[in-house]
């Protein structure tokens, strides 16, 4: 159903529904980080601005009323509302191995403000090199954890969305120096060496010793 | 500037309009694997997901009131965009 006022292009915005009982319906939920039952009825919306996919959420009291629905959804097309990214919770225990568990949620603290190398290994729980990687960063892990200044972390980055990684293949493997390039901090640096623990540290030694 | 809504039809990548009948034309599609590409790949500037349990008691109330919503704002205007 279009509107064609004079003079300007028609916003449309379409309307479906999920049927959570449907066997389909697994991916679009975790696409949205609906978690189920306690959440239900949800709102969720999907817009593509500038080619990037955001996705937005109503915050719903217990019952769902239209009123409720047109004001998300004004207030979406008139740029107040903010875009939601998935993330874990951070598990409680999350530095208690050698090798740190990272989520949406403390990526920055610990990556971005620690001031300490961090090499991150960005994987998918479906991924099968990602599986082979783990015994290997674990050893990785375990020879840098007398290291002050080097973590060694791990991140599902199917779970927790980072917009602001380039993430295009599983397992991506990042350095993020302490100091240097603002760019590096930032985006870190892409390790595409052999996927050993001879490579791998030969790269983190490397850039240890530039900063 | 006025906000149109598009419940039916639904614009795939290739340009091709996934119609329903046309007793269902005003009605809100349920997302499913037939139609995921083409609800993802559409000229809409947003979609809107309702998560439902169809056998839960509430269903038809819940999609009264988000149907209600899409013919609300049908025809808004929307300033600052």
């Amino acid at each position: 159903m279009y509107l064609h006022p004079i003079n300007s292009t028609p916003i449309k915005v379409a309307f479906t529904y999920v049927d959570v009982d449907s066997e389909h319906t697994g991916r679009i939920m975790d696409f949205f980080a609906v978690k189920g039952e306690g959440e239900l009825p949800a709102i969720r919306l999907n817009s593509i601005e500038g080619g990037k996919m955001l996705k937005y959420k109503l915050e719903t009291t217990k019952e769902l009323h239209a009123s409720h629905i047109v004001d998300f959804i004004r207030s979406y097309l008139s740029g107040e509302l903010k875009p939601y990214y998935r993330s874990e919770p951070t598990p409680t225990d999350w530095e208690k191995e050698a090798v740190r568990v990272l989520t949406g949620e403390n990526f920055d603290r610990v990556v971005k403000e620690s001031g300490k190398h961090v090499m991150v290994d960005f994987y998918a729980s479906w991924c099968v090199h990602c599986k082979q990687l783990e015994p290997i960063w674990e050893e990785l892990a375990e020879k840098y954890k007398d290291n002050s200044s080097v973590i060694i972390a791990k991140i599902d980055a199917i779970a927790n969305e980072l917009p602001e990684m380039d993430v295009h293949a599983f397992p991506a493997i990042k350095l993020f120096p302490a100091g240097g390039d603002v760019t590096d901090i930032d985006k870190g640096i892409d390790y595409n060496g052999p996927r050993t623990v001879e490579g791998l540290s030969k790269f983190i030694d490397s850039h240890i010793h530039k900063a | 500037m006025v906000v149109a809504i598009t419940l039916s039809h639904i614009q795939n990548t290739s340009g091709h309009l996934v119609k329903p009948p046309p007793e269902e034309s005003d009605a809100v599609l349920e997302f499913g694997p037939t139609n995921a590409q083409a609800i993802f790949g559409t000229d809409a500037r947003a979609v809107s997901f309702l998560f439902v349990s169809k056998e839960s008691g509430q269903f038809e109330k819940v999609m009264e009131e988000y149907r209600s919503a899409a013919q609300q704002l049908k025809g808004d205007n929307v300033s600052g965009l």
